[in-house]
C-alpha cells in the first residue's frame, strides 16, 4: 500500500474533528437493552443478579466455597452469622457499526458536497463517540463482513476506528467487497447502525437484514445519498457507468428519463422501509447536501427511543 | 463558361455537386450529438428504462440549414462565379495598353488606375498577355514586352502620375518596336488617355491601331486638367502702403468648355493659406487671370500657389527665394583693408528694411559670396579700386547699388555714381548760416517714389550736389524744394546705381528718422526684384532641395535627381532628370515649375477612325465572387463549430463569449495583417552584418600581402580585445574603397577602419573620398599606417608620400604628435608610446576637434601595427617585432586595444572624473 501514513493520520484527524463537533452537541448514548448480551465485560447495564459490579446487591451467608476476602466483616459483626457481600452484576451493551466505504460511496456530484463515504464516516464516528460516552462497547464491521480488530471501549476505540476508516477511504483501489455485505459473525442481541446508500439489489439487502435481525440485533439503517442521486440533474445524451462494475447504459435525453428515475428511486426506498419495518428496525435518509448534525441527532433519538 | 444574365461561372461543372445536397441533408439529420460519460452510483435504477422514453436526438432544423448554406456557398464559390462578365471585345490575343501618366493624368488618377486594373484583370482572367506602355518618360526605359496580366498588375500598382509631360512619340516608338518583335494575332489595344493633346498623340494612336483595334478610355465629360502659370508679382501703385499685386493665371483646354470657377490659394511654408482668390474661366476661354493684392510682408511668406481641389504638379507653382525676401547687403567700405567702425551708419537702414528684406551686413567679400539683390553702401566712402570692377560687374548683371553720401563723397571718388558730383557739399541752416533747412519736394512722376506722400517735417541740412547735366532731371528720383537732387539713379548694364545725397544717419537730414525713408528703401528693394529675376548672377550647380510629385505634393529628392547648373535653371523644362521643385542651397533656392514651359493646352482630337472612345465608367467592371463566397462559407463554418460546441455543452457558458470574440478576431486578423504590409528593407548583407555585430574593418589596399597582414592582424586584435576587455567584437570586415557602390552608409557601422598604405595604393575615386570624409565627420575613425622602415612588408619608402596624397584629399583638421598624456595612451592600458612592429614611427592625431568632442577622427602612424599583431594559421606571430621582441609585441597588442577602446569610448578616459585614479597609477 503506497499510502502515506501521515496523510492517513491527517484524514483520520479531520474526520474525528468533524465527528467530535457533532457529538459534542448531543448527550451520551447508552443503548437500551432488550436482552443484554452475554458478554462478561463491565458496563452500565445492571443484570439484577449478583455478579461483578460496583453497586451493592445483597448479603448472603458465607458458604465454604467463598473466599475469605469476600466476607463483609461489618455485617458479620452485627450478628453471629458470617455474611458475604454481593454486588450487582453489571454488563455493557455492544453496538455494531457499519460504515460503507465501497466505490459507489466515493461518489459526489459536485465539489461542494462531500463524498457519501466521507459523510458516512463522520456520522459513524460521531455515533461511536456518543456510544463510548454512554459506556457501551463498539464493534465496527467492514464491507467484507469481518469485525475490526481494535479496542472496543474508551476513547482509544474511537481513534482507532477513525484511523481504520480513513485508511479505507484513502485507498486508491478499494478492496473488492460484495455490493451487499454478509455479516456472519456478529454478537447476538447487539444494536447495529448501518451507514450506506443501500442502492444494491433490494433482494440482497433484504437477505442481509433478515440474517442480522435473526441474531436478535436491532438495526438502524441510515441511507446516505448525493443530491444528484435524488434528482438526476443531468441533461442530454449521457452514458452512465456504474461504479461497482454494474455495467453502463446510454440515455439519449436524460431530462426525459428523470421522472422515471425518481419513480424508481421512490419505489426502492419504499422497499427498504418495508424491510426495516419487517425486522423491527429503523430507516432514515440523509443527503450529503444537508447538515450531518441533524441526521445524527435523529439517529440518536431513534436509538434511545427504540424500545420494543 | 456558363452565363446566367449578369452572373457567369468559370467552372460550372462544380455546381453538379449540388445534386448531393439531399444526401447531405439526410446525413446531417441522422448524426447524433456526442455522448457525455458520467459515473453514477444509482445506475441500477437507470437500467432498462421504458423504451418509449428514448427520444431520438435531432439536429435542430436551423442548424441543418446553416450547414447546407455552408455547402452551397462553398460550391458556388468553387464554381468561380464572375459578376458582369464582359462579353464584348472577345478578341483572344494580346492586349497592348497605352497609359498616360504625365502631369495631366493626375486629375481622375484613381479612375484611370481603376480602369487600367479592370483592363488588366480581365486580360489576366482570360490568359491574354498584356503590354503596358506608360507614356511619361522615365529615367530608364526598358523595352516593351508582353507579360502576363498578373505581372502587369504588379507594376501597375506602382504607377504614379509624373510631374512632367508625357512623351507619346517615344511611347509610339516603343509600341512599334514591340510590334516588330511579333505580336500574336487577335491583338487589341487600349489607350487610357489624359485628354491633353501633344505632338505625338496622332503617332501613338496610329501605332496602336497598327497592332489591333483601339479603344480610347478618357475622362469624357469630367473635369479636365488645369495649369497654373507662374504668378507675376508687381509693385502696386494703387495703395498708399507699399503693396504687392500678384497676378495669377490659369490655363485649361479651351473651346467648348463652360464657364468655370477655380480657387487659387497662396500658401506659406507651413501650408497655411495666406490668401486666396477665385479665378473665373469665361465660357470657352482657355486662360483666366485674377489678382491678389497684399502687403509685401505677406507676399514674402508665400511658398507656393495651388488650385484648390486640383492635386496636380501643373497646378502647383512654387515660389523661391527670389520671390521672397530680397537679399540686401549692407556693406561697410573698407579703407586700407581695415573695416571702418561705422555701424552707426547702417543702423537706420537695418531698422527700416529688417521687416521686409533679408538684410545681411559684413564686408564686401562676405556679402558677395551669396547672391544679392541690393547692395547698400551706407558709409559714403570711396569704393576701393580693386572692388570697383567687381561691384561694377555685379551691377551690370542686374544688381542694385544704393550709396549714401558722406563727407568723403563730395568729389568724384569713383565711377560707381549715377551723376557727377560737385566738389564740396552744401550746408543750410547751420549755426553759421542764414538759410533754413530745405524740405523735400513732391516726387517727379517718373520716379518710383511718385505716389509716396512727402511729410512736411523732413528737412535736409546738408547734401552733396550734382554737376548740372542735360540728363540730370531724368536721373533724379527725388529733389528738394529748391530743385537740387536728393536721390539720383542711373542704369548701368542691367542694374541700377542709386545715390542718396544725404547720409544714412540723421546727421545731414531728418530723412532717416522719417517713415518716408522706410518707404523709399522698400521701393528700391522692390525695383531690384524685377531685374534680379531675369538674370542669374549665381554660378555653379543647384542641388535639388524639395521636389513636387505628380499630385503637387512636396517630396524629398531621390537619388536619381541631379543638380542643375544655376544659369540653366530658367530654361530647364521639367523632365525625369530635372523634376519640378526647389533647387539650390537654403536662402538661394530657385524654383523649377512645370507650368513655366508648358505649351497651351489643346484637347485630344477625336480618336481616329475605327477607334472606340469611352469614359471611365463605361469600362465593364468584372467582379470575381469566389473569394467572397468562400470567405462567407468559412465564417459560417466557424460559426457552426461554435454553435455545435454550445449545443453539446462542450463549451462552458463562461467560455462562450470569449470564444466568440476569438472567432471574430481570427476572422479579422488576416485583414489587419494585410493592412500592414511587411516591408523588407533592402540592406547590403555586409552592412547588415556590421550593424548587428560591432566589428573592425580594414581598407583593401590592392596589395595581397598587405591585405593578408591587415586581415590577420585585426583578427588577432579582435580576439585580444574580446578576451581582455568588455568589448565583444565580431570578425573584422574588409572595406574596398575602390568599389563602385561605396557609400558613407557602408562605412558608418564600423567604429574603426585600419588602412595600411602600400605600394599598390590607388587613390580612391572622388565618391569614395566623399564617403570617407562624411564617415570621419560623423564620428568614424581611420587608423592610417604607413610603415616605411627598411624591411617592412609592402613598403618601398614612398608610403609617406602616398599617405600625404590621401590626407590632402581628406577633410582632416590639423594634426599633431600624440602627447604622452593623450587619451589614446590611456584608454585601456597606460602606455608611454604606441609601438607596432617598429617603434620609431611618429604617431599623429588631431590637435583638437570640437565636432567629435575632442576625439580624433584619425590616427596616423608608421609603426606597422598590423604586422606586429598578425599570426599565421598555427597562431605563431608572422613577423618579428623590432627591436623589442615579444615584450614589444605585447606592447603592440596593448596599443591596438587602446586604439579600439579609443574608437569605442572616445574621450571617456579624458574625463576628469578619472583623473585621481589615473594620477595615482601614474605616480606609483
Amino acid at each position: 500500500m503506497a499510502l502515506n501514513a501521515a496523510t492517513r493520520r491527517d484524514e483520520s484527524h479531520r474526520l474525528r474533528a468533524q465527528a467530535d463537533v457533532i457529538a459534542a452537541a448531543l448527550p451520551p448514548l447508552p443503548v437500551p437493552t432488550r436482552r443484554p448480551a452475554t458478554v462478561t465485560a463491565l458496563g452500565s447495564h445492571g443484570r439484577r443478579r449478583a455478579g461483578v459490579g460496583d453497586s451493592f446487591w445483597q448479603f448472603r451467608p458465607y458458604s465454604t466455597d467463598d473466599t475469605p476476602q469476600s466476607i463483609d466483616w461489618r455485617q458479620s459483626g452485627k450478628v453471629d452469622q458470617i455474611y458475604v457481600r454481593e454486588r450487582e452484576w453489571v454488563t455493557s451493551q455492544t453496538a455494531v457499526l457499519w460504515c460503507d466505504t465501497s466505490p459507489s460511496m466515493r461518489y459526489r456530484s459536485d465539489a461542494k458536497f462531500p463524498a457519501k463515504a466521507e459523510r458516512a464516516a463522520v456520522m459513524t464516528l460521531a455515533i461511536a463517540q456518543l456510544l463510548i460516552d454512554g459506556g457501551e462497547r463498539i464493534v465496527r464491521v467492514t464491507g467484507d463482513g469481518r469485525q475490526q480488530r481494535a479496542a472496543s471501549a474508551g476513547r482509544l476505540a474511537v481513534g482507532q476506528m477513525a484511523d481504520a476508516i480513513a485508511a479505507e477511504l484513502l485507498e486508491e483501489k478499494p478492496a473488492k467487497v460484495p455490493e451487499v455485505p454478509r455479516f456472519d459473525s456478529l454478537p447476538r442481541n447487539a444494536a447495529m447502525v448501518l451507514f450506506s446508500d443501500f442502492l444494491g439489489p433490494l433482494d440482497d439487502i433484504g437477505g442481509m437484514v433478515r440474517a442480522v435481525a435473526h441474531k436478535g440485533i436491532v438495526g438502524h439503517m441510515m441511507q446516505i445519498l448525493d443530491p444528484a442521486e435524488e434528482s438526476l440533474p443531468f441533461e442530454g445524451r449521457v452514458r452512465f457507468v456504474g461504479m461497482e462494475n454494474e455495467g453502463a447504459t446510454v440515455i439519449d435525453r436524460t431530462e426525459d428519463a428523470r421522472a422515471q428515475y425518481m419513480e424508481r428511486l421512490a419505489a426502492h426506498r419504499a422497499g427498504l422501509k418495508a424491510l426495516a419495518a419487517a425486522a423491527g428496525w429503523t430507516f432514515a435518509v440523509h443527503h450529503t447536501g444537508n447538515s450531518p448534525q441533524l441526521a445524527v441527532a435523529a439517529l440518536h433519538n431513534a436509538i434511545t427511543g427504540h424500545r420494543r | 463558361m456558363l452565363s446566367l444574365g449578369f452572373l457567369s461561372f468559370a467552372s460550372p461543372w462544380i455546381l453538379a455537386g449540388a445534386l448531393a445536397l439531399p444526401l447531405v441533408w439526410l446525413l446531417l439529420r441522422l448524426t447524433p450529438p456526442a455522448v457525455k460519460q458520467i459515473s453514477f452510483p444509482a445506475i441500477r435504477l437507470l437500467f432498462n428504462l421504458d423504451p418509449t422514453q428514448r427520444t431520438t436526438a435531432h439536429t435542430p432544423p436551423w442548424l441543418i440549414i446553416l450547414r447546407l448554406a455552408v455547402l452551397i456557398l462553398a460550391l458556388l464559390g468553387l464554381a468561380d462565379p464572375i459578376l458582369n462578365f464582359a462579353r464584348n471585345n472577345e478578341r483572344s490575343g494580346p492586349v497592348v495598353v497605352a497609359f498616360d501618366d504625365g502631369w495631366a493624368a493626375a486629375t481622375h488618377w484613381e479612375s484611370r488606375v481603376r480602369a487600367l486594373r479592370d483592363v488588366l484583370e480581365t486580360a489576366d482572367r482570360r490568359g491574354q498577355p498584356v503590354a503596358v506602355v506608360a507614356t511619361a518618360p522615365t529615367a530608364q526605359i526598358t523595352p516593351l514586352k508582353l507579360q502576363s496580366g498578373r505581372e502587369a498588375l504588379e507594376t501597375a500598382v506602382r504607377l504614379a502620375p509624373s510631374p512632367w509631360p508625357a512623351d507619346r512619340a517615344k511611347a509610339a516608338e516603343r509600341v512599334k518596336a514591340l510590334a516588330k518583335t511579333g505580336i500574336p494575332s487577335g491583338a487589341s489595344t487600349v489607350w487610357i488617355a489624359d485628354g491633353v493633346d501633344d505632338a505625338g498623340s496622332g503617332e501613338l494612336a496610329a501605332a496602336l491601331q497598327a497592332v489591333g483595334p483601339l479603344t480610347v478610355i478618357d475622362a469624357k465629360g469630367l473635369t479636365q486638367p488645369i495649369v497654373q502659370y507662374p504668378p507675376n508679382r508687381s509693385f502696386t501703385s494703387k495703395t498708399e502702403a507699399s503693396g504687392n499685386d500678384i497676378e495669377v493665371k490659369l490655363g485649361r483646354i479651351g473651346g467648348g468648355q463652360p464657364q468655370a470657377n477655380e480657387t487659387v490659394r497662396a500658401l506659406d511654408g507651413d501650408n497655411q493659406v495666406v490668401a486666396q482668390t477665385v479665378v473665373t474661366f469665361g465660357a470657352g476661354a482657355a486662360t483666366a487671370t485674377a489678382r491678389l493684392a497684399m502687403p509685401t510682408e505677406l507676399a514674402n511668406r508665400i511658398a507656393r500657389f495651388d488650385v484648390e481641389n486640383v492635386a496636380s504638379a501643373a497646378a502647383t507653382v512654387l515660389s523661391d527665394d527670389h520671390w521672397q525676401r530680397r537679399p540686401v547687403g549692407l556693406a561697410s567700405a573698407t579703407v586700407n583693408g581695415v573695416r571702418a567702425p561705422l555701424l552707426e551708419n547702417s543702423y537706420y537702414i537695418r531698422e527700416a528694411l529688417g521687416p521686409y528684406a533679408d538684410v545681411r551686413s559684413g564686408d564686401l567679400d562676405t556679402l558677395m559670396e551669396r547672391p544679392l539683390a541690393v547692395l547698400i553702401m551706407a558709409d559714403g566712402g570711396k569704393i576701393l579700386d580693386a572692388e570697383q570692377d567687381r561691384i561694377g560687374a555685379w551691377v551690370d548683371s542686374g544688381g542694385l547699388l544704393v550709396r549714401f553720401a558722406g563727407p568723403n563723397l563730395s568729389s568724384n571718388v569713383d565711377p560707381l555714381l549715377p551723376v557727377k558730383l560737385r566738389e564740396g557739399g552744401r550746408t543750410f541752416g547751420g549755426a553759421m548760416s542764414w538759410s533754413t533747412p530745405a524740405t523735400v519736394a513732391a516726387f517727379p512722376s517718373t520716379s518710383p517714389f511718385k505716389d509716396l506722400l512727402v511729410p512736411g517735417d523732413v528737412t535736409v541740412s546738408s547734401q552733396v550736389l550734382a554737376e548740372p547735366a542735360a540728363d540730370l532731371a531724368a536721373k533724379t528720383w527725388a529733389r528738394l524744394q529748391d530743385g537740387t537732387p536728393l536721390v539720383t539713379a542711373a542704369r548701368k548694364g542691367q542694374g541700377w546705381i542709386v545715390l542718396i545725397h544725404v547720409t544714412a544717419t540723421p546727421e545731414w537730414s531728418k530723412l532717416p528718422l522719417s517713415g518716408l525713408f522706410v518707404d523709399m528703401l522698400r521701393r528700391l528693394v522692390d525695383i531690384s526684384r524685377g531685374i534680379q529675376g531675369e538674370t542669374e548672377d549665381a554660378v555653379g550647380q543647384l542641388p535639388p532641395r524639395n521636389l513636387i510629385d505628380g499630385f503637387g505634393r512636396l517630396t524629398p529628392p531621390g537619388p536619381a535627381t541631379g543638380a542643375i547648373a544655376a544659369q540653366d535653371i530658367a530654361k530647364t523644362a521639367a523632365s525625369p532628370s530635372t523634376p519640378p521643385g526647389l533647387y539650390g542651397p537654403p536662402g538661394a533656392t530657385r524654383a523649377l515649375n512645370l507650368s513655366t514651359n508648358l505649351p497651351e493646352l489643346k484637347a485630344l482630337p477625336e480618336p481616329p477612325l475605327g477607334a472606340t472612345r469611352m469614359g471611365f465608367d463605361s469600362v465593364t467592371r468584372e467582379r470575381v465572387l469566389k473569394p467572397w463566397l468562400l470567405t462567407a462559407a468559412l465564417i459560417l463554418l466557424l460559426a457552426d463549430l461554435v454553435i455545435s460546441f454550445a449545443l453539446r455543452r462542450l463549451l462552458p457558458e463562461r467560455a462562450a463569449a470569449p470564444a466568440a470574440i476569438l472567432l471574430a478576431l481570427c476572422l479579422a486578423a488576416p485583414r489587419l495583417h494585410a493592412a500592414e504590409p511587411r516591408r523588407e528593407l533592402d540592406v547590403d548583407p555586409a552592412i547588415r552584418a556590421a550593424i548587428v555585430d560591432t566589428r573592425l574593418a580594414y581598407a583593401a589596399t590592392g596589395n595581397a600581402d598587405a591585405d593578408r597582414i591587415a586581415s590577420s592582424g585585426l583578427t588577432v586584435l579582435t580576439q585580444l580585445t574580446s578576451a581582455r576587455t568588455a568589448a565583444e567584437l565580431s570578425d573584422p570586415a574588409r572595406v574596398d574603397l575602390n568599389a563602385n557602390n561605396i557609400t558613407v552608409d557602408g562605412l558608418l557601422p564600423y567604429p574603426l577602419i585600419y588602412w595600411r598604405i602600400t605600394p599598390g595604393f590607388r587613390m580612391p575615386p572622388p565618391k569614395a573620398l566623399a564617403a570617407l570624409n562624411a564617415y570621419l565627420h560623423r564620428g568614424g575613425m581611420v587608423v592610417f599606417d604607413a610603415p616605411d622602415q627598411p624591411g617592412a612588408i609592402a613598403a618601398d619608402g614612398k608610403n609617406h608620400e602616398r599617405l600625404e596624397q590621401i590626407v590632402r584629399n581628406l577633410d582632416i583638421p590639423p594634426v599633431s604628435k600624440v602627447a604622452n598624456d593623450h587619451v589614446l595612451n590611456r584608454t585601456f592600458y597606460l602606455m608611454k608610446s604606441l609601438p607596432g612592429r617598429y617603434t620609431d614611427g611618429q604617431i599623429m592625431v588631431e590637435t583638437g576637434s570640437s565636432a567629435t568632442d575632442g576625439t580624433s577622427s584619425v590616427i596616423i602612424g608608421a609603426n606597422d601595427w598590423a604586422s606586429a599583431w598578425a599570426k599565421d594559421a598555427n597562431g605563431i606571430a608572422l613577423y618579428a617585432a623590432i627591436p623589442g621582441g615579444e615584450t614589444q609585441r605585447e606592447q603592440a597588442y596593448r596599443a591596438g586595444i587602446n586604439m579600439v577602446m579609443y574608437a569605442l569610448t572616445g574621450n571617456y578616459k579624458a574625463d576628469l572624473v578619472h583623473l585621481p585614479a589615473i594620477m595615482q597609477r601614474l605616480t606609483n
